[in-house]
């Protein structure tokens, strides 16, 4: 594989892509209620279950993978899934773990402890539904080279996964800020009181930046199960990795999470080349300290919420 | 099926915006709702009062009053600006005044009054229209405040989603081939058909509730509460389920003689006379707010606390002859207010009227006076209060009462309560049958179990209680605690056998000797995980440390040359005594274990209970109260914070020891799921609480014991997490919760008690806001509990 920078800079852009997607349901969250959804991760996992078994469930008999437009409705309808898989599960745990604390005004900490504790259920729930080990997503399309550039191979499912993640990312922008929607999110993390005043319905805002979060890492996650096959421990790892790309980026900011995504994924794509590629976790884990360390704000600082 | 109980003393009096664009229109909303307040009886159970009660009728609040300006200065040349607000009010005019606030109590959704963002107003002006025409007032009820109809159905969604997940999590397992396989074996067939009617079941039990617990509970409740009182002396009733007992009695006292048409029956039920007269003679009364805001300093605190137990023993209380002197008349004719209750109780749903009359002698003005708003949170967390840990005369009473009179016991009141205050033999006479029970346990139980008592409740009671420091004194969330552990274990094993890892030491050392450079090798580790990051806030922190548990996990794992990865640490030697011509080593019997870890248990806790009540401890409190307030005034947090970190690291570094020198261990051991179990067996246990961490690790680990063969050890972890939730939810400080101490004698000043939670703090409903902090009479060791932590 002659010149491996390209390469790398393809893969990590493309597992970024992926980590800026899950990071925006981060952001969200935090923007609106200046706390981490620590079960972001299941959400994730969840959906990627939704979107495996609803395209396992239109998927058509007989060998090989279905071609042209049956790929396309396939893909279209796995991701339609997973998004309304995390929806719901977001729905869920905002009502679950989320609300019932709101209305009590409950300390920072019970939060925490609450998401974690829906976390805990979820993905272990998943595990003893879904069965413990990898689940494949089936062959969708035919996974070739689609064309080179600059000696790095472009199979079909990298550029599937980037389109489908641009046109998200994309989609998410203008929602957040060109739309009424938008408007009121970026309101309610601006100063939620001021929000209530002006006549945001903040409860509804905090819901629909759950729901929407719980979109896009569900659709997110069936991406990612098309690649790295799916299990009920999958929400975790990523959900650390996409809270670092949120992070670098400067939580709370939607433009920060995409590319603070993308830088992830080529600092541990070349990374993991240099090192080992067993220490990519690692990698992602240093580069949240050291973020962490020398910029709490991230890069682009903090312009939908106040940070740490 | 929680969001339907009663959500606690009115919230914040707070308008939404929208409805009053103007100072003439902000009454209308309000005229319904103060003539609605006198009778609290004719609100139903479900519903409380909430906005709107204690609203200042004649003055516009904070809120309106800001809203108000704001629309005066909106952007006025935006043409959209200012009139999209006017029009989401005055273009649905049958919505807006007819709200009833106390039902829905959400903000209007009426457009943003700041700029458009994509310029051209007339589709704005249309989505405007839209919106404000969209809010009626069906689709607010389905979105809002439980209320009404529309509640009754959402709750038999809520039961019905409960028991479907109830039925999920303990049916039969799925499969990755046969996805949801499970599912359609728990959701359909017999077990479909039980779970329907246990969902049935509990829609019922709830929605007849109020009914079931006035009819069946509260006779019980009744005999147990004044054999309290007559055991007890003076008992503060101001708490919510007494508040309740009481609202829900009257009602059934006043039914009771509508139907009878005798008069003092039913209010006999509600309140024996002895009882009640007791009560109204000793119990204490609470600062007030006018109280505090006299009080610059401690000693002054001390003196007026004097004071005014001194005048409140005359003064504080309501009698109807102060009613009428100030002109009003308490609007229930209820016989039991004939007698006055003792101050302090039923408070909350008084109406203001009623309680400024009660303290019309206090000096300062009434506009100065902000109401104590309680949220459900501290309400919960005061009912919480006497569990078996805190003996209960002594916790009922207002810590702030209880600190002052240590220094100045307040004449009126120290001999009423003097027996009922235990001595320090009753608590040592607990604490020695405790210690009796669990040094003979392991003698009544078969081999397994005293296996399990060692590796799963001893250990993990000294790793809870390590976590215990972290999360329950310093309130930070660690999410890696394991990792500690781990590293103790590998530091022993690296110091004490030469061919159980493949890097160990030139020397080799008794494993009680490496104990010290085990909590060492812990503690630095703490110190070097917590010196970047105990600079941020606690979300950071929280994800940080799960990371540092997995990578620690990670490295353990991976790292074949240097911990012998998967496969784990064989051959540690055994704990061994070589004292003099003392020989003693320890075998495969689980007996020594279980004694030398209930040894070290004991020793834990005794160390950390002088600390906690050292000055350290006290910093710890205050950093978890609030942050920066404890910076300001000098406490080092960071400094604090660390210290937390490194004693919590220690003591698991402790656990590891053990846990290397008893058995072979293997990275699995520490897995995210060990450090959710010790935040689990935390939080169960009672965040804070020594006792009550060391009680969660043997109930649920007990439990889990007890139960290996119902549920399988993979399907524990979906049981732990559901018990996270509900015990966030409905007991959050846990199964007992820690005495409160350090409360502080002096209450919070109104214009720095903290905002609500989130620092979103907003919806109205949920909590009190900015414009009017909660402070004043809430006592203080509730105060403590409901702050803590909270945003900056």
């Amino acid at each position: 594989m002659g010149d491996p920078v390209a390469q790398l800079a393809i893969d990590g852009l493309t597992v970024g892509a992926l980590y800026a997607v899950i990071a925006l349901g981060y952001t969200l969250v935090y923007g609106v209620l200046q706390l981490i959804n620590f079960a972001h991760g299941e959400v994730f996992m969840l959906g990627a279950f939704g979107g495996l078994y609803a395209a396992r469930g239109v998927l058509p008999g007989g060998d090989g993978a279905p071609g042209g437009l049956a790929s396309v409705g396939l893909v279209a309808i796995g991701i339609a899934a997973g998004g309304l898989a995390g929806a719901v599960a977001a729905l869920g745990l905002e009502r679950a773990a989320y609300r019932p604390l709101r209305r009590r005004g409950a300390p920072r900490l019970a939060y925490l402890i609450s998401a974690i504790g829906a976390s805990m259920f979820a993905f272990n729930l998943a595990g003893k539904e879904f069965g413990r080990q990898n689940v494949p997503v089936p062959d969708l399309f035919t996974n070739g080279t689609l064309l080179r550039v600059a000696g790095a191979e472009i199979s079909t499912q990298t550029v599937v996964i980037a389109a489908t993640a641009l046109a998200m990312l994309l989609a998410v922008d203008h929602l957040v800020s060109a739309t009424r929607l938008g408007q009121s999110i970026r309101a309610v993390a601006e100063d939620a009181e001021c929000a209530t005043l002006h006549g945001v319905d903040v409860d509804r805002v905090i819901v629909a930046a759950f729901v929407l979060g719980g979109m896009l890492a569900g659709a997110g996650g069936f991406l990612y199960a098309m690649t790295f096959n799916a299990s009920y421990t999958m929400g975790f790892v990523p959900g650390i990795k996409a809270f670092t790309a949120a992070v670098l980026g400067g939580i709370g900011n939607v433009r920060g999470a995409v590319l603070g995504g993308l830088l992830l994924g080529l600092v541990e794509s070349f990374g993991g080349y240099l090192l080992d590629a067993a220490y990519k976790d690692v990698i992602a884990f240093a580069v949240l300290i050291a973020v962490l360390l020398v910029r709490p704000t991230g890069l682009l600082g903090a312009r939908l919420g106040r940070a740490a | 099926m929680t969001s339907d109980r009663p959500a606690g003393p009115p919230p914040e009096p707070r308008r939404p915006d929208g409805h009053p664009p103007s100072g003439a229109a902000a009454t209308p909303p309000d005229t319904p709702i103060p003539s609605d307040t006198p009778a609290p009886p004719a609100v139903p159970e479900t519903r409380t009062p909430s906005a709107g009660e204690l609203a200042p009728t004649g003055l516009p609040s904070v809120a309106e009053r800001v809203s108000q300006l704001r629309a005066r200065a909106g952007p006025s040349g935006q043409p959209g600006g200012r009139p999209a607000a006017s029009r989401g009010t005055s273009g649905d005019p049958p919505t807006a005044p007819t709200v009833d606030l106390r039902t829905t109590d959400r903000p209007a959704p009426t457009p943003l009054t700041g700029p458009p963002v994509d310029g051209s107003p007339a589709p704005r002006k249309r989505r405007a229209a839209r919106v404000a025409g969209g809010t009626s007032p069906r689709r607010r009820a389905g979105a809002g405040e439980p209320a009404g109809r529309s509640s009754s159905w959402r709750r038999l969604g809520g039961c019905l989603v409960l028991a479907a997940l109830a039925g999920l999590v303990t049916g039969p397992s799925g499969d990755a081939e046969r996805p949801l396989d499970g599912a359609r074996g728990s959701l359909t067939g017999e077990r479909g058909l039980i779970v329907l009617a246990l969902a049935l079941l509990a829609w019922l039990t709830l929605t007849c509730w109020p009914w079931l617990r006035a009819s069946t509970l509260g006779w019980s409740r009744r005999v147990t509460a004044s054999a309290r009182d007559w055991r007890g002396g003076a008992r503060d009733r101001s708490g919510p389920r007494h508040r309740r007992a009481r609202r829900r009695w009257r009602r059934l006292a006043a039914a009771t003689r509508r139907l009878r048409g005798g008069a003092r029956r039913g209010a006999r039920l509600v309140l024996p006379p002895a009882s009640r007269r007791r009560r109204a003679r000793l119990a204490p009364r609470r600062p007030s707010l006018a109280e505090a805001a006299e009080r610059p300093g401690r000693a002054a605190a001390e003196s007026g606390r004097a004071v005014g137990e001194v005048g409140g023993g005359v003064g504080g209380r309501v009698t109807a002859a102060r009613l009428d002197e100030a002109g009003i008349v308490p609007p229930r004719d209820e016989p039991d207010r004939t007698v006055p209750d003792p101050p302090g109780q039923e408070r909350a749903d008084e109406p203001e009227a009623v309680l400024r009359a009660e303290r019309a002698p206090d000096p300062v003005g009434p506009w100065h006076r902000t109401w104590a708003v309680r949220s459900k949170w501290e309400e919960r967390s005061a009912s919480a209060v006497p569990a078996a840990s805190a003996p209960p005369a002594v916790s009922a009473v207002p810590s702030a009462a209880r600190s002052a009179a240590s220094a100045a016991p307040p004449a009126g009141t120290r001999a009423a309560r003097a027996p009922a205050r235990p001595g320090w033999w009753s608590r040592g006479v607990g604490h020695a049958l405790a210690l009796a029970a669990a040094v003979a346990a392991p003698l009544l139980v078969s081999t397994a179990a005293q296996q399990s008592m060692v590796n799963d409740i001893g250990l993990y009671a000294l790793l809870a209680l390590g976590l215990n420091v972290v999360v329950g004194y310093a309130g930070l969330l660690d999410l890696g605690y394991i990792a500690f552990f781990a590293i103790g274990a590998y530091t022993t094993a690296y110091l004490s056998a030469p061919d159980s890892m493949p890097w160990h030491a030139p020397f080799q050392l008794n494993p009680f000797l490496a104990m010290p450079v085990a909590l060492l090798a812990a503690a630095v580790a703490g110190i070097l995980l917590g010196g970047p990051t105990l600079r941020l806030r606690g979300d950071y922190l929280a994800i940080v440390t799960l990371g540092f548990g997995e990578i620690v996990h990670l490295l353990a794992n991976n790292a074949d040359g240097i911990t012998g990865g998967a496969r784990g640490v064989f051959g540690v030697p055994p704990l061994s005594v070589h004292v003099g011509g003392f020989h003693y080593t320890f075998g495969l019997d689980p007996l020594p274990y279980y004694y030398l870890l209930l040894g070290l248990v004991v020793l834990v806790m005794a160390v950390l209970g002088v600390w906690e009540r050292s000055r350290t401890g006290r910093a710890w409190a205050a950093i978890r109260q609030d942050e920066v307030a404890a910076e300001a005034t000098g406490v080092r947090t960071v400094r604090m914070k660390l210290l937390a970190f490194a004693i919590g690291a220690s003591v698991s570094g402790f656990a590891g020891v053990i846990l290397a020198s008893k058995q072979f261990f293997n990275p699995q051991t520490f897995g995210l799921q060990a450090s959710l179990l010790v935040l689990t067996i935390v939080i169960f246990g009672g965040m804070g609480s020594r006792l009550g961490v060391v009680l969660g690790a043997v109930v649920l680990q007990g439990l889990a014991f007890f139960l290996r063969d119902r549920v399988p050890a993979a399907d524990r972890f979906i049981y732990f997490g559901a018990l996270v939730m509900i015990m966030m939810v409905f007991r959050p400080r846990g199964l007992l919760a820690p005495r409160p101490r350090f409360a502080g004698a002096h209450p919070v000043p109104a214009w720095a008690a903290p905002t609500a939670a989130t620092g979103v703090a907003p919806s109205p409903r949920s909590a009190p806001a900015r414009a009017v902090p909660p402070a004043g009479d809430v006592p203080a060791d509730q105060r403590e509990e409901s702050q803590e932590g909270r945003a900056p």
